[in-house]
């Protein structure tokens, strides 16, 4: 089996797929392998996410949606954004914008930026530690002489 | 904004999450609860499909999934299952108390009631019931105490009137009497009677007082009792005596009813005379007491 790593930067979702398909390979099962990675980075996806500003939950849940395959399923946004929030890393406040239905929006707190910022400095080590060991066999060094 | 919360296919949704929610603590529930609801509002427009009701929920995952996902990590999941488990204990031990509680209690009522004191007689024993005999009272003191001694009216309705007091917590109420009254034939049961009058309002009784039975007697008040007899035609001599020192009632007290005993403190005696001597000695007589 090939494994293909794309060529642009690493970002979370790359590292995501690069972790998820190294499950798969040492055997965990595919579908449970990516449910737990899936789980585990998920919390700091979010953070990512409303570090830029606060946002709905549906909202959030689109924007992870539109990374690709971050979520197992939409309602398993709300339980980790409670945890988040119970562990300080997160609050929430209800907003009513003209126009528009009363929301919940959620917030980053300070807390949550520098757990954040700890955790986007380790993931990228990390995720480069991954890609390097993890790399196709045709971009290993060496592998293009005969 | 209009909800779509009343959307057939979310009705069933949240339903079906309400079941679910019950592994989670009630604020956690109610929290997820309210987030699932507004997530539904928000992505299922009114224009939406049945179709795209149907895929937004698939998307959103089974209601269980969404519980699995809240309860977390498996030893959070152990502990919230621990605290079930106890608060299911809780509650075993909270029925389990009260029942205790209310069993204990009504035990404690009917040991209470079962064991309230009798009735008694606290002093100032009136005397007899007829001026007749209260005039030819002989009050003898003995070793047993003082006795008041009258003669007998052979035929006649005789009694005392003596003091009554319910020293228990519990209305006692008076039935009947075991006694026979100062006769010697006992198939003819003496009367009892409770005067409604308090001996402390009304010192004297009166032979006009109406005595009911069964009546019943306040906790901590004093009632006159009247135990009256028609006595016994064939006496016997002059000189021959029968008296009681005690009262024999029949009392209920709750749902319990017994006999109770009543010394006096004053014994009540008939004693014959010649006339019931003659009586005694007739040829009426002769063939035995009627």
């Amino acid at each position: 089996m090939r494994t293909i790593i794309p060529d642009h930067a690493p970002g979370i979702g790359n590292m995501l797929w690069c972790l998820a398909r190294q499950d798969i390979m040492s055997g965990m099962g595919g579908s449970k392998g990516m449910t737990e990675l899936r789980r585990g980075v998920l919390g700091p996806c979010v953070l990512a996410l409303l570090e830029d500003r606060p946002r709905f939950g549906l909202e959030l849940v689109r924007d992870l949606s539109e990374e690709g395959s971050l979520l197992t399923s939409d309602g398993t946004v709300y339980p980790l954004l409670n945890r988040l929030r119970d562990s300080g890393l997160v609050i929430s406040e209800w907003r009513d914008e003209a126009g528009q239905r009363p929301r919940r929006y959620y917030a980053i707190t300070p807390a949550g930026r520098r757990v954040l910022a700890e955790f986007r400095s380790d993931w990228i080590e990390f995720a480069a530690s991954i890609a390097r060991v993890i790399r196709p066999a045709s971009r290993a060094p060496g592998a293009d002489q005969p | 904004m209009e909800t779509q919360s009343a959307h057939p296919r979310v009705r069933t949704y949240l339903a079906q999450l309400d079941e679910a929610l019950v592994r989670l603590p009630d604020h956690e529930a109610a929290e997820l609860r309210a987030q699932i609801r507004e997530h539904l509002d928000e992505a299922i427009t009114a224009e939406a499909s049945d179709l795209d009701a149907a895929r937004i929920l698939d998307r959103l995952g089974t209601p269980d999934a969404l519980v699995d996902d809240a309860l977390g990590a498996p030893t959070r999941r152990r502990r919230l299952s621990l605290r079930r488990f106890r608060q299911v204990r809780r509650r075993v031990w909270i029925v389990t108390a009260v029942v205790l509680t209310l069993f204990g209690s009504g035990l404690g009522y009917v040991v209470d009631m079962a064991t309230q004191p009798s009735l008694q007689n606290p002093g100032g024993s009136y005397g007899f019931l007829a001026r007749i005999d209260g005039k030819h009272v002989n009050s003898i003191d003995n070793v047993t105490g003082r006795e008041l001694e009258t003669a007998v009216r052979p035929g006649h309705r005789q009694g005392f009137v003596v003091v009554i007091y319910n020293p228990s917590n519990w209305p006692e109420t008076v039935i009947g009497t075991t006694d026979s009254g100062l006769k010697a034939r006992v198939d003819t049961p003496a009367q009892v009677g409770v005067s409604p009058v308090n001996p402390n309002f009304q010192p004297e009784p009166t032979t006009t007082s109406a005595y009911t039975l069964p009546a019943t007697i306040a906790p901590h008040q004093y009632r006159y009792v009247l135990l009256s007899w028609r006595s016994e035609r064939c006496w016997g001599d002059k000189g021959e005596v029968r008296g009681t020192s005690a009262l024999s009632l029949r009392v209920k007290i709750g749902w319990f009813t017994h006999t109770q005993h009543i010394p006096l403190d004053n014994a009540f005696a008939m004693r014959g005379t010649r006339r019931s001597g003659r009586l005694a000695t007739s040829k009426s007589c002769a063939l035995g007491p009627r």
